[in-house]
């Protein structure tokens, strides 16, 4: 074997790894790197969906109460459980919560007996809709 | 290009790339048989799998923003359902605020059309036919959409009606009937709410 002054003039004994190889490698890790990128946002897609579908759905549950409890008259009563904050606006007959809101088809709506369009906002867990000679009246337990 | 090796060739490093040497010829006449020089850098195979794997990916995708899309539709067809059932429950269950709301139509704050449970009362349904369309759809907070509300009789016929005329196609639209009795006689109501596609 010939030798060499300087041993990093010497053809390594070790494999060489081809071009071909290493593109091929950087191809895939590229493809898959945009895959997970893809991933990575439909993901948080899907986890602000599911958490915009909960509120919506407990929102209409509350906005159901609430119209159910005016058409069934005077002194019905009914305790439900919201998860979340909630701001009931009776002026623009909307619910709020976080990242969601639905509609209701009722005016009547107060946190107290006096029927005066505030909004207000109730926190999460139990909660009383009561019919009190037509208004509806919306209050944490 | 294709190469193949000849049988008892043996590989030998030269510069400008590798060589192969038959043994046989190794005496006397020494052939040299090169092959192709440039590198190989797309495998027939590998671009047929990155091919195939962009597809099915690109695939997967748009039929994610299918679904996507679908789910937004089924949600606001919800809320128009909801919204239709809740209007046609107000109407059918309540007197509506204040009770005698049918004397001063201008001042009605909830529209309600009841006299007795499942009767409903004939000057309330006068007196709601004739309300303004826009003061009607203030009132049941469905500004965003347009109704229509028929009475019909049990053959399907109508009898009488208020709001726009519903679209036949290109909308999202929910209608909900129920039967009534108006003076004596069983009656459907149709109320009919949509959205227009833009």
């Amino acid at each position: 074997m010939k030798h060499y002054k300087n041993k990093f003039l010497c053809k390594s004994k070790k494999a060489q790894v081809g071009l071909e190889a290493i593109v091929s490698v950087s191809l895939i890790l590229f493809l898959f790197l945009g895959a997970y990128l893809i991933y990575y946002d439909k993901n948080a897609d899907i986890i602000k969906s599911e958490q915009e579908l909960n509120e919506r759905a407990e929102c209409f549950q509350l906005a159901n109460l609430i119209n159910n409890i005016y058409t069934l008259g005077d002194n019905t009563e009914i305790t439900t459980k919201i998860s979340q904050n909630m701001t009931i606006e009776p002026g623009n007959q909307r619910i709020y919560s976080e990242k969601s809101y639905c509609t209701f088809p009722l005016k009547m709506v107060s946190q107290n007996s006096t029927l005066n369009f505030d909004a207000f906002t109730l926190q999460e867990g139990n909660v009383s809709i009561t019919n009190e000679n037509g208004l509806v009246i919306v209050n944490n337990v | 290009m294709k190469y193949t090796l000849m049988k008892k060739s043996i590989p030998i490093t030269a510069s400008g790339g590798v060589f192969f040497i038959n043994k046989m010829n190794k005496t006397k006449n020494l052939k040299i048989r090169p092959i192709k020089k440039k590198g190989q850098l797309f495998s027939l195979d590998l671009v047929a799998s990155v091919v195939i794997f962009i597809i099915l990916f690109a695939f997967i995708i748009s039929l994610w923003n299918l679904y996507s899309t679908r789910l937004s539709e089924n949600i606001y067809s919800e809320e128009l359902q909801l919204l239709s059932f809740q209007i046609t429950d107000l109407l059918v269950k309540s007197q509506g605020e204040p009770t005698n709301w049918e004397n001063n139509p201008e001042n009605v704050s909830v529209i309600g059309l009841k006299l007795n449970p499942n009767y409903l009362d004939s000057n309330k349904i006068n007196a709601f036919l004739t309300l303004d369309y826009n003061l009607t759809k203030e009132l049941f907070n469905i500004e965003r959409f347009d109704f229509n509300f028929k009475i019909l009789d049990l053959n399907g016929n109508t009898i009488s009606e208020t709001g726009l005329s519903s679209p036949e196609t290109n909308s999202y639209i929910i209608s909900n009937k129920r039967l009534v009795i108006i003076q004596n006689e069983t009656r459907q109501i149709s109320f009919t709410l949509w959205k227009e596609q833009n």
